[in-house]
C-alpha cells in the first residue's frame, strides 16, 4: 500500500463541532495519507457519523479546519462531491427506487462512471436489479449502496458501519469488494466501524474516537506491536455456512 | 445534472400527472357542460377550472417531491450527488412549476372548448381571468416553498393552503383590483408578485437546499422570513387600498371602455375599463340591466 504523508486525503486539524450546546467533536486531529485504509473506531455516539457528515461537507465545523483532497468540504463541495465515494450505515436511497433505477441516476452525474465495472460488481456480489430498496435485505442493500459508491471510482471512499448487521456471506462479500480496491492502492478508505474485526482486516491506521475527543492514533503497527495478522476465516466454515443457507431454503 | 434530476422526477411522478390530466378531461366538460345553464358558473368556468387544476398540483405534486416518509433521510442521499441539494431543489421547483404550468393550460383549453360549446365567447377567459391566473401562479409558488421546508407531508397539507392563502390573498386582491391584461400587467401586480414570487423561491432555497447546512430548526425560519419579507409588500399595499377603496365610476366622463361582453338576454355582462385619473383600473359588472 502507498503511503505519502506530503499529500494526504484528509487533514483535520482541531476540529469542533456541537449540536446546540452538546460538543460531538471536541478538537479532532488526524491524517489520512494516499492510497491507505483508515478505520475510525469508537462506540455508538462517539461522533463517527458527525466526523463522516463533515467530510461530505454537508455542516461547517464550529472551529478548527477540515480538508479533504486539497480542499475545504464545507465551501467546495461541488468540486469534491464527484470525487467522494460514501456508504451510510442505513441505505439512505428513496425506498421505491431498485439498484436499476439508482445506478441508472447517478451514471449521467459522473463523468467518471464506469458501467463496465459496476455490472461486473453486480454480477459478483449477485445484487438483485429489480427489487425495490424497501424490500431488499440490508445485505443486499448495503452491497448495492457500495457498488454505487464505487461506480464512479473515487479517489476516496468514505464508509459508516458497512458490516453491521450482516450475514456471514454478505460481509465476507462486502469484504473481498473492499479488499480488492485496498490492493490496487488508488483509493483511500475511511472505514468507521465498531467491528474490531473487520477493522483489523482492513486498515492500515486506526483512530479511535471516545465522546468526540482522538484518544489513539496512528499506524495499527505501530499502535499494536504485539499484533498478530487477523486471522482468515476458515474456508470450509465459510462454505459450510453457504451450503446450510441454501439448504435451509431449499428445505423451504 | 438539473436534466438527470428532471428525468428522475418525471419518471417518479409520471403516473399521477398523467392520472390528473386524465382526470382533468373528463371533469372540466362535465362540470362546464352541467353548469351551462347558468350563465354565472359558465363564464367563471375557465378561470375557476385553471384554479382549481393549480391547487390541485399543487396538493399531488409539491407533498409527494418534497415530503413523504422517507424525505428526511433522503435529504443525505441528494446532498451527496455532485448537483448536491441545490440541484435537486431547483428540478423539484421546475417539475412543479412545468407540471402546474401544463395542468393549468391543459384545464383551461378544456375549459374554453367546453364554455364554446355552451355559447360563451370562447378567448374572454384569457382577458379578464389573467389576474385570478398571475395570483394562482403566485400561490403555486408560495406552496412550493411552503412544501419545501415542511417536509413531512402531513405538516404540508395542513399547513400549506392557510399559509398560502394568507400570503396570497392581498396579491389576489390586488390583481382582482388591477388592470387585468397581459400585455400591460400593471406595475402593482409585477412589483408585489414579483417581491412575493422571489421571496418564496428564495425561501425554498433556505428550506430545501440549506437544510442539512443550516439546521431543521434555523432553515425553516430562514425560509419563513423571507415568505413573510416577500410578502410585506403585498401586505402594505392592501393596507392603502383598504383605507382608500377607489370605485370606479363607469359613468365617469374619462372612463375608457377596453373590452366586455353581454350574454343573449343580457343575463350577465362582464366589461374592463379604465380611467385617466386612475390608470390600470378595471371594472366588472356581474349582472346587467
Amino acid at each position: 500500500m502507498n503511503s505519502s504523508t506530503t499529500n494526504p486525503v484528509i487533514r483535520l486539524n482541531n476540529v469542533h463541532h456541537r449540536f446546540g450546546k452538546k460538543p460531538v467533536l471536541d478538537g479532532v486531529s488526524f491524517e489520512l495519507p494516499q492510497g491507505e485504509t483508515l478505520a475510525l473506531l469508537g462506540s455508538n455516539g462517539a461522533g463517527k457519523t458527525t466526523l463522516l457528515n463533515l467530510l461530505l461537507g454537508l455542516f461547517k465545523p464550529k472551529s478548527g479546519t477540515a480538508e479533504v483532497l486539497g480542499l475545504t468540504p464545507h465551501k467546495h463541495g461541488r468540486k469534491l462531491r464527484p470525487q467522494v465515494g460514501f456508504v451510510p450505515a442505513i441505505p439512505d436511497v428513496y425506498d421505491w427506487m431498485t439498484p436499476r433505477d439508482l445506478y441508472r441516476f447517478l451514471a449521467p452525474q459522473y463523468r467518471t462512471w464506469n458501467a463496465a465495472a459496476v455490472d461486473e460488481d453486480i454480477e459478483r456480489l449477485s445484487v438483485p436489479m429489480d427489487i425495490r430498496f424497501r424490500d431488499l435485505s440490508r445485505g443486499q442493500a448495503m452491497k448495492a449502496m457500495t457498488i454505487a459508491a464505487l461506480g464512479f471510482e473515487p479517489p476516496l471512499l468514505l464508509l459508516d458501519e458497512p458490516f453491521a448487521g450482516l450475514d456471514p456471506t454478505a460481509r465476507e462479500d462486502l469484504l473481498a469488494a473492499l479488499l480488492e480496491r485496498i490492493d490496487t492502492g488508488r483509493q483511500s478508505i475511511l472505514i468507521a466501524t465498531h467491528n474490531l474485526e473487520m477493522a483489523a482486516r482492513l486498515a492500515d491506521r486506526v483512530v479511535i474516537l471516545h465522546e468526540g475527543r482522538v484518544t489513539q492514533a496512528g499506524p495499527i503497527d505501530q499502535l499494536v506491536p504485539e499484533a498478530q495478522p487477523p486471522k482468515p476465516l476458515p474456508r470450509g466454515l465459510h462454505e459450510l455456512f453457504v451450503r446450510g443457507t441454501q439448504d435451509q431454503e431449499s428445505v423451504r | 445534472m438539473i436534466a438527470t434530476h428532471l428525468v428522475f422526477e418525471w419518471r417518479r411522478h409520471r403516473l399521477a400527472w398523467l392520472g390528473l390530466l386524465a382526470g382533468l378531461a373528463v371533469a372540466i366538460p362535465v362540470a362546464s357542460m352541467t353548469g351551462a345553464g347558468a350563465p354565472l358558473f359558465a363564464s367563471d368556468a375557465p378561470g375557476l377550472a385553471g384554479w382549481l387544476a393549480a391547487t390541485m398540483t399543487i396538493l399531488l405534486f409539491a407533498g409527494s417531491l418534497f415530503g413523504g416518509p422517507d424525505a428526511g433521510r433522503s435529504l443525505h442521499f441528494l446532498a451527496r450527488l455532485p448537483g448536491g441539494l441545490g440541484a435537486a431543489c431547483t428540478a423539484k421547483g421546475l417539475t412543479l412549476l412545468l407540471g402546474a404550468g401544463i395542468a393549468a393550460i391543459w384545464s383551461a383549453a378544456l375549459a374554453t372548448w367546453a364554455t364554446g360549446t355552451s355559447g360563451q365567447p370562447s378567448e374572454i377567459w384569457w382577458l379578464a381571468d389573467s389576474g385570478k391566473h398571475f395570483a394562482a401562479a403566485i400561490t403555486l409558488l408560495t406552496c412550493l416553498a411552503f412544501a419545501a421546508w415542511a417536509l413531512p407531508r402531513s405538516f404540508f397539507l395542513l399547513g400549506a393552503l392557510p399559509l398560502s392563502g394568507a400570503l396570497v390573498l392581498p396579491l389576489w386582491l390586488v390583481a382582482e383590483d388591477a388592470y387585468p391584461y397581459w400585455r400591460s400587467l400593471g406595475w402593482p401586480q409585477v412589483l408585489l408578485g414579483g417581491a412575493l414570487g422571489l421571496g418564496a423561491l428564495v425561501s425554498s432555497y433556505f428550506g430545501f437546499a440549506r437544510r442539512i447546512a443550516l439546521g431543521p430548526s434555523r432553515s425553516q425560519w430562514a425560509a419563513l422570513v423571507c415568505l413573510l419579507v416577500g410578502a410585506a409588500p403585498a401586505w402594505a399595499h392592501l393596507a392603502v387600498a383598504v383605507r382608500a377603496p377607489h370605485v370606479l365610476d363607469p359613468k365617469s366622463p374619462d372612463f375608457r371602455l377596453h373590452s366586455g361582453y353581454l350574454l343573449e338576454g343580457r343575463a350577465r355582462s362582464r366589461s374592463t375599463g379604465t380611467t385617466a385619473s386612475k390608470a390600470h383600473r378595471c371594472c366588472r359588472s356581474r349582472a346587467c340591466s
